[in-house]
């Protein structure tokens, strides 16, 4: 029932954020006591809050830190990723994988890596080819790393989760239309 | 003592209604909840309630609730300070609270190597002759040679008891009642103890026939320990407790105080730091008492304890694990009244009480004074195969013995669970039946008596 980057595309394209809803949002997060970074990217609007005192780009990953007053700035940026990504919202459904798409799933909980270190080029990206073998991503468990494969040959469509994000088991991380 | 450290956040490494219980005690020390379970259990009430729920795995327990990598793995990836195991699954394996230090997460009991102590039959029964506490007349350890244990039977005297040294629900366990018997008897029970634990050395005691179990709940922080008085769970069936009662219906207040000073007595010597539980026996021919084993956990029937003295040892027990020294002193602790609880299992108990899996169509709790229901349950529910079958228990608080008893028997007739058998019609004839209406049991009964 935790569910992280959901993709709710129809729901969503054709809403407006108002001010209140970002008022709303902002209240959210500001109440959330552990969420550490929120960064949400909607139409032309981009929202990051960061509860942490800020760092360098380097230790701005590491988590638990003393929290901090939060910053919060808000700009207009390129359209559309569609990723909402936050701390768990709780209780909303994942969404479903879209009929004929394979879908790579969490074989344990972790936390997913998108790339084989901090700064590497991630393994793959939106639109990619993947054969069944091609790693698409690393869990980590207890300092463990896991390399997870496509399992199917196609194209990446999705990529349901964050970088450095705690992931449960059988969640889905990527979409991938086969050929 | 360890330096205080608060829980802010804690992964429940269990499922059913001691994860509730859990999540329960978190929510009124303002500590948000993690519940980690198996796909089967996605749905259950204890997951939705929690304010974040992870999947760790699926149903068997080994890969979900038994699945160390896993769940420490979820509090570290969840920023979970604290896992709280509960009961069963990895509540008393070591490893497991050594796996959570080194990750720096707080294992909500005590420290691996206390575990390990109380874990070891032999090593607890020294520690408690250590402590001045009565064992029951035995050997010293174990023994793998044949021609050993029968001069310690000799010694002993007959009837004995044959246990395996790492054994557990009964297996490599065996009563001998005369010396004629031993032979036979002894070599089953180390093949048994050889095939189940990899070791055929057995340990051998006085079997005592006419006994209650008496428990004893302690809290220690580390440098003190107090009791909240005895338990009286004679009402067994193959070692598995089917009612508990505090207090005891057959202590007076001097042995009450004999019984429990024991214990803390064991507690204080080994620095015990959680809350636990000391197991004794109380041979009703003799009057005497000796010690059995002690569970580093919190334990079943705990709400019992809860129930006649007003203290919460689930939040006690949390507040520990974070460091804080006890907050009751012994004079604190005071029994009032009398309660009692029945574990509803979804058994059939006419068919050697088999486990009864599937979907509980409804559900009607019981309710009114006196009445405490500790459960899972909900109607809809479905009842999964691969764990225990405990669905409820129902605690009744009275203030004599007979006042809990009528309430019990009233709670037991409001209760409807409809979709599975369940133990209910045999705690109702449990219940109606006079010798058990007196007190005048022994871990015998159920079967002896009552034929089950």
């Amino acid at each position: 029932m935790t569910a992280f980057s959901t993709t709710e595309k129809s729901a969503m394209s054709d809403t407006k954020i108002t001010p209140a809803d970002l008022e709303a949002i902002l209240k959210l997060v500001e109440s959330a006591e552990h969420l550490g970074d929120f960064h949400l990217k909607y139409g032309d609007l981009e929202l990051r809050v960061s509860r942490h005192a800020p760092q360098s780009d380097g230790a701005a990953q590491a988590s638990s830190t003393a929290p901090a007053p939060s910053t919060i700035e808000s700009t207009a940026a390129a359209p559309a990723s569609r990723a909402v990504e936050s701390s768990p919202p709780r209780k909303a459904k994942p969404a479903p994988v879209p009929p004929g798409m394979s879908a790579v799933k969490a074989p344990m909980v972790g936390t997913f890596y998108r790339a084989s270190s901090p700064g590497a080029k991630p393994f793959v990206e939106v639109g990619d080819r993947v054969e069944p073998d091609t790693v698409v991503c690393i869990i980590e468990v207890m300092k463990l790393m896991n390399t997870i494969h496509a399992g199917a040959s196609g194209i990446v469509r999705e990529i349901r989760v964050g970088n450095s994000q705690p992931i449960e088991f059988g969640q889905v991380l990527l979409v991938i239309a086969p050929d | 003592m360890a330096a205080h450290r608060p829980i802010r956040r804690l992964l429940i490494a269990n499922r059913g209604e001691i994860a509730l219980r859990i999540l329960r005690a978190c929510r009124e020390l303002d500590i948000e909840t993690i519940a980690a379970h198996s796909e089967a259990d996605a749905e259950s009430l204890p997951v939705r309630l929690a304010d974040r729920a992870v999947c760790i795995g699926q149903a068997p327990s080994a890969q979900s609730y038994l699945n160390v990598d896993a769940l420490v793995g979820t509090a570290v990836a969840f920023g979970a300070d604290a896992i709280h195991p509960g009961y069963g699954f990895l509540a008393e394996k070591p490893a497991f609270a050594e796996r959570c230090a080194r990750e720096n997460v707080i294992f909500v009991g005590p420290t691996a190597e206390m575990i390990r102590l109380m874990g070891d039959k032999i090593e607890a029964k020294r520690a408690a002759r250590d402590a001045g506490v009565p064992t029951t007349p035995g050997s010293e350890g174990a023994v793998g040679h044949r021609d050993e244990i029968v001069d310690v039977a000799t010694r002993i005297g007959f009837p004995l008891l044959l246990k395996a040294s790492a054994g557990g629900g009964g297996r490599g366990m065996r009563i001998v009642p005369r010396a004629e018997d031993l032979d036979r008897l002894l070599t089953e029970a180390m093949a048994e103890a050889q095939a189940a634990f990899g070791d055929p050395a057995v340990y051998v005691e006085r079997y005592l026939t006419n006994v209650r179990h008496i428990e004893v709940q302690v809290l220690g922080d580390g440098e003190r320990v107090i009791h909240f008085g005895e338990r009286d769970c004679s009402s067994q069936r193959r070692n598995q407790k089917l009612v508990e009662e505090a207090p005891s219906p057959v202590l007076d207040a001097r042995m009450r105080e004999r019984i429990c000073e024991a214990a803390v007595a064991l507690c204080r010597r080994v620095c015990y730091t959680s809350a636990g539980t000391v197991e004794f026996i109380l041979d009703q021919d003799s009057g005497e008492f000796f010690f059995m084993e002690m569970n580093t956990r919190i334990q079943v029937e705990h709400p019992v304890t809860e129930m006649i003295t007003g203290f919460d040892l689930v939040k006690e027990q949390i507040r520990i694990a974070s460091g804080e020294p006890l907050a009751i002193r012994q004079e604190d602790v005071r029994l009032s009244g009398h309660a009692i609880e029945c574990r509803i299992n979804a058994e059939d108990h006419a068919a050697g009480f088999a486990p009864c899996p599937g979907l509980v169509a409804r559900y009607q709790a019981p309710g009114g004074p006196g009445v405490r229901v500790d459960s899972h349950l909900e109607s809809g529910y479905e009842v999964p195969p691969f764990y225990d079958s405990l669905l409820a228990k129902v605690i009744c608080w009275g203030r004599d013995r007979d006042e809990a008893l009528a309430r019990m028997t009233r709670a037991l007739g409001e209760m409807q669970v409809e979709g599975v058998k369940t133990t209910v019609p045999f705690h109702l004839e449990l219940l109606a039946h006079a010798r058990f209406r007196a007190g005048d049991v022994n871990t015998r009964f159920v079967h002896d008596v009552l034929g089950f």
